[in-house]
């Protein structure tokens, strides 16, 4: 990592795309590598070392879901993936082999942006602290040693399973985690595919934690993909 | 019910069969048994004679002789009563003891003439009698066998289950192996895909049989000509002009040997059997088709609609976009930078449109190409809802949405993505034509046991001659104002959706400036197990 300016690769084959990326994150001083192919992909991600890596899935000399899955076999460095919009087994899938996010095209810069400095946030804070010990997200706070949830300074009792599901969603507020993901971590990998587990705690969930559950702020649907916590006084 | 039916018909058939089989003498034991009896009856009489002779009068002994040819003639066989007549008169001949010549010779003769006439004439009466009564009755079991089988036949659905009631009933009415061969109409031959037969292999040469029974719509097989080394006979099955397949027959069990003509109890019915079987057929293969053509003729009408009017709907962002860049690149530097700000929010605003309706085109081709096919899993409706509206929220702009769900509604199974667009096609329709003060609400509940999302605005409303078409493609309300935009895609989008789902959606105004209501009804399946072990801490 050179100086301390992220640097962020594109790895897009559409020159119209890369052009309106390279100005943007230009703006905010970020550095840009561009590669047109996933063959000078993989190429920039090892000689250059990026901060950050845009990735679309659709590539003309190969699947994107590959590089990921090779980039992923020495690096953590945040992917966020470009698809083709409504295709959502695409998207889970990207993820779940390892993808930090996705946006769909056409996307506006602004959403974009938002995805960038949650991931870089996130590299930098795995990168100076272990674990920490209390999370906040809008105005639920956890404790993670006490395990005591607080909405807006009112503990608020939750099952073992809701602990566990805030607390996933809330370490990565910002980030999509994927059906698959939640499942896989909360309820063992042979539940993987019980969705129903997750409509249910989720809807407890918002009925406990949400000020409004019929308009969730917090905890967010990702239709056909999974959920996200976002902190609204971001 | 109809088991019941088939129940009853089976047991009357079943005790038919006993009857005539008591009457007629079906088997050698019973038939044994009542020319057993018929003697025994004639020697009984014969003993008594013998008893009581000489005071019992000649005519006494004649007419006790006749009963027993009488009782014999009408229980057993011709043959048997003339044994007994001939039995009857040597006896009665020869019971006189010692007489002249003349006298035995009179005697024989009166005795013959009427013990042997009674029993050659009753004899033929009874039997004549007795095969016509069982002729009635094998009637009787026949119609209500065929009677069964065609009211199997109108309630079958589709051409699968008149395939399976054919096989069944063939097997069991005909004591035949029955096998099924069905046309594919599009190739206007056999179709090998559509062979319907318990296990039953068929020869190339069983084929070319087949194949030629359905070209000539004519009997091939077994008893034919050129086809004698096979076993089955191939009827054509008609309905009309046209011959929608065909049926084969093989006597099976220890008929097997026999051809089906040999097996006339078989035969008798396969007439009626077959027609039966090629009239049911053939109207289900036409409703199949009227089914298909009208569907047919329904893509086709939706493409050109959508290519005719599509144009039109492209053209208007694209001209936006493409006269205020080219206006950016031409004179960008003489331009102030409010009216470049504006040029570019036009250019976004543009192409946030065309965006809408690409995908609205996307969506509308999957439809159409391969159909929808939804990728169900369970949904929470308050989530479903919740998603929708959060999407809608810039398209509702400054509209109150008002938001109303049960409680404890169930887990529904359906495709979320393709849902929550169904739900937000419906709310972007209602932003549509109402005004930007109005109100929209959303309500989840259930309803006649399926769960009911509705949409209600109080916008424009739908006129009552309207409110039919309203899904159809690319129809807009006649009250379309300036600057609608929308390509009027998405009702009908909503409903394809909604009815991959086995829901329905429908529309409801109480007529122009009443405001619509639009309702989607969605099955609720089984509820999935939930994990209840799950206790709260603290």
């Amino acid at each position: 990592m050179s100086n301390d300016r992220p640097v962020i690769l594109v790895v897009d084959d559409e020159p119209q795309i890369r052009r309106f990326l390279r100005a943007s994150f230009g703006v905010h001083d970020y550095g840009i590598v561009e590669a047109s192919s996933a063959k000078e992909g993989l190429r920039a991600a090892t000689t250059r070392n990026p901060d950050l890596i845009v990735l679309d899935l659709g590539l003309p000399d190969g699947d994107g879901k590959d590089l990921i899955r090779d980039v992923r076999t020495w690096t953590e460095v945040p992917i966020i993936v470009l698809s083709v919009r409504d295709d959502e087994r695409e998207k889970v899938a990207a993820l779940d082999l390892g993808a930090d996010d996705y946006l769909s095209k056409p996307f506006g810069m602004d959403e974009l942006m938002a995805r960038v400095r949650v991931c870089l946030r996130k590299r930098d804070q795995s990168m100076t602290s272990n674990e920490t010990s209390a999370i906040r997200v809008g105005d639920v706070s956890i404790d993670m040693a006490s395990r005591e949830v607080r909405k807006a300074g009112e503990v608020v009792q939750l099952t073992p399973k809701e602990f566990e599901l805030v607390c996933l969603l809330a370490r990565n507020t910002g980030r999509v985690i994927t059906h698959r993901q939640l499942l896989e971590k909360i309820w063992g990998p042979a539940h993987a595919d019980e969705v129903q587990y997750l409509r249910v705690y989720i809807a407890q969930l918002r009925q406990k934690l949400e000020a409004n559950p019929a308009d969730p702020e917090i905890f967010l649907t990702e239709p056909g993909v999974g959920y996200r916590a976002i902190d609204p006084t971001d | 019910m109809a088991d019941s039916e088939h129940e009853i018909s089976t047991s009357m058939r079943r005790w038919a069969a006993r009857a005539l089989d008591f009457v007629v003498g079906g088997e050698d034991a019973k038939r044994a048994l009542r020319a057993t009896i018929s003697f025994a009856t004639l020697a009984a009489v014969a003993v008594a004679t013998f008893v009581a002779w000489p005071a019992l009068p000649d005519s006494a002994a004649l007419a006790l002789l006749l009963f027993a040819v009488v009782v014999s003639a009408i229980i057993a066989t011709v043959g048997v009563a003339l044994g007994c007549a001939l039995a009857g008169t040597i006896f009665f001949t020869l019971i006189a003891g010692q007489s002249s010549e003349a006298q035995l010779l009179a005697r024989a003769l009166t005795g013959g003439i009427s013990m042997g006439g009674t029993a050659l004439i009753l004899g033929f009466y009874a039997k004549e009698a007795r095969s016509r009564a069982a002729e009635a009755s094998q009637r009787a079991s026949d119609m209500a066998a065929l009677y069964h089988l065609s009211r199997k036949l109108s309630g079958a659905a589709n051409i699968e289950d008149v395939a399976e009631i054919v096989i069944e009933h063939g097997d069991r009415m005909l004591g035949c192996q029955t096998i099924l061969l069905l046309k594919d109409r599009e190739r206007d031959a056999l179709s090998c895909d559509a062979i319907y037969a318990a296990g039953t292999e068929l020869s190339e040469r069983d084929f070319e049989a087949a194949r030629a029974a359905l070209e000539l719509k004519e009997n091939t097989g077994q008893d034919r000509e050129n086809y004698s080394d096979l076993k089955f006979l191939f009827m054509p099955l008609t309905g009309g002009d046209e011959a929608f397949g065909v049926i084969g027959f093989c006597p099976s069990g220890d008929d097997s040997g026999a051809t089906l003509k040999e097996n006339l109890s078989a035969y008798r019915l396969t007439g009626a059997f077959v027609e039966l079987a090629g009239f049911a057929l053939a109207e289900r293969f036409l409703t199949h088709a009227v089914t298909e053509t009208a569907e047919e003729a329904r893509l086709h009408s939706i493409r050109s609609d959508v290519l005719t009017s599509l144009a039109h709907d492209l053209n208007s962002p694209l001209s936006a976009i493409i006269g205020s860049s080219s206006s950016m690149l031409q004179y960008d530097a003489q331009f102030d930078r409010i009216t470049r700000l504006d040029l570019v929010a036009t250019i976004y605003e543009e192409a946030q449109r065309l965006n809408r309706l690409v995908r609205n085109l996307l969506h509308l081709t999957e439809f159409e190409g391969e159909g929808l096919n939804p990728r169900k899993n369970w949904i929470e409706v308050s989530d479903l809802i919740a998603s929708s509206v959060k999407r809608a929220q810039k398209t509702l702009d400054d509209r109150t949405i008002e938001v109303r769900t049960e409680e404890n509604l169930p887990l529904i199974q359906a495709d979320f993505v393709l849902s929550e667009q169904a739900i937000y096609n419906l709310l972007e329709n209602a932003a549509k034509y109402s005004e930007s003060e109005d109100s929209v609400q959303i309500t989840a509940d259930l309803y006649d046991g399926c769960l009911r999302i509705r949409v209600r605005d109080s916008g424009i409303g739908i006129s009552a001659e309207d409110i039919d078409q309203i899904f159809e493609r690319h129809y807009r309300s006649n009250e379309d104002g300036e600057g609608r935009g929308g390509s009027g895609l998405g009702l009908t989008i909503a409903r394809a959706i909604v009815e991959a789902h086995d829901g329905k959606i429908d529309a409801q105004s109480m007529g122009l400036g009443h405001g619509s209501t639009f309702s989607i009804m969605l099955p609720v399946p089984e509820q999935p197990e939930t994990l209840a072990e799950d206790q709260e801490t603290k």
